[in-house]
């Protein structure tokens, strides 16, 4: 039977995810919208510098992001925050971990836009915030949500960045990855395969979710050409 | 085949026979000891070459006992050898001690405190990096320390199930590590440590390596295994104070030659371990050796 602990981590787990994709939500999506449509000198570099937590290995990622809020750490000097081993570090972390996934799907679903629209509506007077209401919103929330899915689902299972950052303190940065590998280590091979396919379920509902969703965008598209 | 491929295919099989290769999987705490010993050894015994993987020993385990390649084992402690031997993994009568281990409680020097038990009481200690005590034997020889000096006491209502008696009254050796998952905290009572400091917490590394990493980059006071503390690498930065053998748990450190791997290059490091210049290496990394 599973215990107790395992249900602190996956909420811990739960929560640090939501927090992550909702931060994402609010920062990856003006960014992708910037990204996609305009131009500038060094944009391609600064893609690619958004993209390069794909690269580097998931340890040495959390662990320079762990200097960065350490004591030492530029974070601590410049904001006075103490986030290293805490619930504030970790969503950091993930933040940064799933940037590239989401900003990508962000990116395809603006792309996928019709401009035309777009300058209709600009044409007839609609104010920015209403064209965004009416018009993007519309068409887009299924690639933003599948995005934002895809980064909770990945935030669930990242291991490496917040083994570094966490510091696997039970209740409080014991995420459920961790938990599940600290069972396996400790050859509880019984509850780490509950503890498995727990986890399982929960990653394929989501991405479940994340295919119906991309399937209702493209739907959606074909009815509006 | 092109006369270059031939020639390569020559010259790799040239390589092959000329080096005779000692794989070695070991505990992460010899990271920086066995290196020299396998130096020393590859020094003496032109044509072979050590390769060295480090991990936590349990996790090593798990991986031999699901068929990793691997020449020699070198564990933290008995219990994971020993299994091994059980089920018929090694090389009947090769497995022996080959150190003791030894734990140190390390401080970032710019904290200026004389390293001892009494300095983690110091306010500005607010984090313990420890190895994770759930597997990794380490971890649950720095709670033992912790305990032997009085900085944890044991809570008589943890929340363990199935024991034969209460938790406070069990011996090192008697406590179900495997299952104190939910951290340090929810069974021993850290109050010592907390006593006029914000707030207290401990941090759990992977493995003795990582928790040397965390000590290092993050938390300024940690609970290491000797060999580490002893290096460049953490002896710079850091103070650090050598706990005396017996105040913690016994980690009576093995190692083993894996089922149908003795080969005589093999056999040889073997015996180089357990050599005088062998373990005058291991000694100066800070290990207690067998027989002392």
């Amino acid at each position: 039977m599973l215990e107790p602990p395992f249900w602190t981590s996956l909420t811990l787990s739960l929560e640090v995810a939501l927090t992550a994709s909702f931060v994402l939500l609010l920062t990856g999506v003006p960014l992708a919208w910037w990204l996609a449509f305009r131009s500038f000198p060094g944009k391609a570099l600064l893609e690619a510098i958004f993209l390069l937590p794909l690269v580097l290995p998931p340890t040495v990622l959390g662990f320079y992001i762990l200097l960065f809020l350490g004591p030492e750490g530029p974070w601590r000097k410049l904001t006075g925050l103490s986030w290293a081993f805490s619930f504030e570090g970790l969503v950091f972390a993930s933040v940064l971990f799933s940037l590239p996934f989401a900003l990508t799907a962000y990116r395809e679903a603006f792309l996928s836009l019709d401009r035309n629209l777009l300058e209709v509506a600009r044409t007839l007077g609609v104010p920015r915030g209403k064209i965004w209401l009416k018009v993007v919103l519309p068409l887009t929330w299924p690639g933003l949500l599948s995005g934002t899915l895809l980064a909770f689902a990945h935030t669930l299972g990242e291991f490496g960045v917040v083994l570094m950052v966490g510091g696997s303190i039970p209740g409080k940065t014991q995420m459920v990855s961790i938990y599940l590998y600290d069972l396996v280590q400790a050859l509880r091979f019984r509850e780490a395969a509950e503890a498995s396919a727990v986890l399982l379920l929960l990653s394929l509902g989501v991405l479940v979710a994340v295919r119906l969703l991309e399937a209702r965008g493209r739907a959606w598209k074909s009815t509006t050409r | 085949m092109k006369p270059i491929l031939w020639s390569v295919w020559l010259l790799s099989f040239g390589v092959a026979l000329a080096e005779a290769q000692v794989r070695v999987v070991a505990a992460a705490d010899l990271q920086y000891a066995l290196g020299e010993v396998a130096q020393v050894f590859e020094a003496k015994n032109p044509g072979v070459k050590v390769s060295l993987i480090f991990g936590s020993s349990g996790k090593l385990y798990t991986q031999l006992s699901q068929g990793l390649e691997a020449d020699l084992y070198f564990s933290a402690e008995s219990i994971y050898p020993k299994l091994l031997e059980e089920k018929g993994l090694t090389e009947r009568g090769t497995r022996k001690p080959y150190a003791i281990g030894r734990m140190a409680i390390w401080l970032d020097r710019k904290l200026g405190l004389t390293p001892g038990p009494e300095a983690l009481k110091d306010p500005r200690i607010t984090r313990l990096a420890i190895a994770n005590p759930v597997h990794a034997p380490y971890g649950r020889a720095a709670v033992t320390l912790l305990e032997r000096y009085g900085l944890l006491k044991r809570r008589p209502d943890a929340p363990i199930s199935g024991l034969s008696q209460p938790f406070p009254r069990l011996s090192w050796a008697e406590i179900p590590w495997e299952s104190l998952t939910r951290g340090v905290e929810a069974y021993w009572d850290p109050e010592p440590l907390r006593r006029g400091k914000p707030h207290f917490e401990f941090v759990y590394g992977e493995n003795i390596s990582q928790t040397a990493q965390l000590a290092l980059t993050a938390t300024q006071a940690g609970i290491l295994a000797l060999p580490l503390a002893v290096h460049e690498s953490l002896s710079r930065p850091g103070v650090y104070w050598a706990a005396p053998l017996g105040s913690h748990l016994l980690l009576e450190q093995n190692y083993v030659v894996l089922k149908g791997k003795a080969r005589p290059e093999v056999l040889a490091f073997h015996r180089f371990v357990g050599s005088p210049e062998g373990r005058a290496i291991l000694k100066r990394y800070g290990f207690v050796l067998p027989g002392e």
